[in-house]
């Protein structure tokens, strides 16, 4: 196997005693996207801040583009998105761009035939002349990303850019990045939010500093071999803690007024629709399978690690 | 709308939050225009919206810290704006930024909010048990906020915002940054907390937050764009249809499907393809084409089909069509 555009093996890594990666190792090939799932607090910005150069690991290797990110070389082939990244405000779009393109050393003619082609591909062509500061968030994303490609980067690193962000403007967001991947670019994209992980190539689900698992999303969202189903009709939160007494069911999640349950591996679905009429709902319920998101997926597979359905968690 | 007018009829004593006319400017600018809300008793109300979309100016005003431009606001029939401290008794906040004390521990917080709130003797006591165990704080109750895990403190904020009883509980993204588990959790515990009566108002621009509401209202240059159950809004016809796709090799052929002018966008989604059709394009007669083409070009789709769009299709489609997409100055 060539190896990938970001390698990191066996990281690990200490804030004093306390201990924030542990024996990391992932990959990233050229025009991909892998997404480093993990809620607040587990450890996703320093593993960007270590695989992009800014912290030094305690143990294991990370190599970018087959150097050491830390090497003078890379500085104008990588670009690193930190969390609230800093646009300036007072100065405009195009001078923003500028900004960014003379931190990397583009002459001038190279700069603005590729501050240009951004602001085309962005679209933000026609607000060259605003200020910074008064664009809505999902432009100033774009802004962000765009001052982060000047250089033409060919590895990225992202972390969490789409927060507090509409889904109308992180939709156009991804589709910006869909094209930079298609560009070859390997791009490690830290993010809270499951369904954004399904647009990776390859998610990494990050837990107390350790990858829990990783592969591409339809393997993550396989629930061994058990069934998903949700439950319909008015009242269905009622009953929730009824069905999860129900033979075999693993685990029930009510969201808003449907029920997802996860059935064990091989139980007949007629007969948990029997069971649950059994419970005489105050109305007909509909029963369906369903195809498992990501977030379906680990959900299940977290209630069961702490084998305790009804969940008690941080 | 018809959900509309079926919470403005729902008698009096089920809503815990009536807001009418609900304006407020600031200077020029209107930041919430007209706004008619209500939120019943035992129900989970999402208020959604991008940053800027007027939901923190609704909520301030709402919790009474705020005055109104005009328009009128009454907490369990309580006038918010002559009687604020009243009604504000009834009201119970959870700020989306931890807002307690991290060096005290989940006791001690939980003790020194209900001396805030005033309570005293048995019945403080009484309600801080309540606290430990409603929101099964109680094997960490000697624990510094500051050691806690993220949903632990999410918990402890919330149970700090329950100690005087109130009737209204307003929620700031509530769940954002945690693990899917815990924000399950979390959820439960407000569905337990809405079945006790309690009408709970949250807002937030996260889909997977929003679907755990009972009903939604979208908010979009401070009016409410769409409203209604999760349910009913998927119901809505929208202009371009959804198809779902899967192929042996999805890259390829999600770079193929962007080149047809026909699809207005490509989604990757758990190791498929969702198309969003532009509007007018008839899904049948194009998935016949895109079969041909692709059998010609040797894409090997294994699945083809209309697919049902999810919340968050609606969403971008109701702000498309309220013009909230910017593509010229």
């Amino acid at each position: 196997m060539t190896p990938g555009a970001i390698e990191i093996r066996d990281l690990s890594f200490a804030y004093g005693k306390s201990t924030v990666l542990e024996a990391v190792r992932l990959t990233v090939a050229q025009g991909q996207i892998y997404g480093l799932v993990g809620a607040d607090g587990t450890g996703k910005t320093t593993l960007l801040r270590l695989a992009c150069g800014q912290l030094v690991p305690a143990s294991g290797e990370v190599e970018v583009l087959g150097q050491d990110p830390r090497s003078a070389s890379l500085r104008e082939v990588i670009a690193y998105m930190p969390q609230g990244f800093g646009l300036y405000p007072d100065l405009t779009v195009v001078e923003n761009l500028h900004f960014f393109a003379d931190l990397h050393g583009l002459d001038r003619p190279a700069a603005k035939l590729r501050v240009r082609d951004l602001l085309e591909r962005t679209g933000l062509a026609g607000f060259e002349d605003r200020r910074a500061g008064h664009l809505s968030g999902g432009m100033m994303q774009k802004l962000a990303l765009s001052c982060a490609l000047v250089s033409e980067p060919q590895a990225m690193f992202l972390d969490e850019p789409t927060t507090g962000v509409d889904p109308v403007s992180r939709r156009a967001f991804w589709q910006l990045l869909d094209g930079v991947r298609a560009e070859g670019v390997a791009i490690l994209y830290a993010t809270a939010n499951m369904d954004e992980a399904e647009r990776c190539d390859r998610v990494g689900l990050l837990e107390h500093g350790r990858l829990r698992r990783q592969g591409t999303p339809l393997e993550l969202s396989r629930g061994g071999g058990a069934t998903l189903v949700t439950v319909t009709g008015a009242d269905t939160r009622a009953l929730r803690h009824k069905v999860r007494d129900l033979a075999g069911v693993d685990v029930v999640f009510p969201v808003g007024r449907r029920l997802s349950v996860w059935l064990r591996e091989g139980h007949p679905i007629e007969r948990f629709r029997q069971d649950l009429n059994s419970l005489r709902p105050a109305a007909p319920l509909e029963i369906r399978t369903a195809e498992a998101s990501l977030q379906d997926a680990a959900l299940r597979e977290m209630a069961l690690a702490r084998h305790e359905p009804r969940g008690s968690t941080d | 709308m018809g959900q509309q007018t079926e919470a403005r009829v729902s008698a009096p004593d089920a809503a815990v939050i009536r807001a009418r006319g609900l304006s407020r400017r600031f200077g020029p600018f209107l930041a919430v225009e007209a706004l008619d809300l209500v939120v019943s008793r035992g129900e989970v109300f999402g208020l959604l919206g991008a940053n800027g979309a007027g939901k923190t100016t609704t909520i301030r005003m709402l919790c009474g810290t705020l005055p109104l431009t005009a328009g009128d606001i009454r907490v369990v029939g309580i006038d918010m704006v002559r009687h604020a401290r009243r009604a504000r008794a009834h009201i119970g906040y959870v700020s989306q930024r931890f807002a307690l004390y991290e060096d005290l521990t989940v006791e001690e917080n939980l003790r020194l909010q209900a001396g805030l709130y005033g309570l005293t003797g048995a019945r403080r006591r009484e309600r801080i048990l309540w606290a430990l165990e409603q929101l099964e704080l109680a094997p960490r109750r000697r624990h510094r906020a500051r050691d806690l895990p993220l949903g632990y403190k999410k918990r402890l904020a919330l149970g700090a915002a329950l100690l005087h009883e109130p009737q209204v509980l307003f929620l700031d993204e509530p769940t954002s940054g945690v693990d899917p588990l815990a924000r399950q959790t979390f959820w439960e515990m407000i569905y337990s907390l809405a079945e006790g009566g309690i009408g709970i108002l949250a807002t937030t621009h996260y889909m997977d937050e929003a679907a755990f509401c009972d009903r939604l209202a979208l908010m979009h240059a401070g009016r409410i764009a769409a409203e209604g159950s999760p349910d009913d809004l998927l119901e809505r016809r929208l202009e371009g249809a959804i198809l779902t796709l899967r192929a042996l090799d999805c890259a390829r052929c999600a770079q193929w499907l962007g080149q047809w002018v026909e699809v207005r966008e490509v989604i990757p989604h758990a190791g498929r393809l969702r198309a969003r059709l532009q509007p007018g394009v008839e899904p049948e007669a194009l998935m016949r084409r895109l079969r041909a083409a692709a059998d010609q070009k040797g894409i090997a789709i294994c699945e083809l089909a209309v697919a049902a769009p999810e919340l968050e299709d609606v969403f971008v489609s109701v702000l498309e069509e309220a013009g909230a997409v910017e593509t010229r100055p």
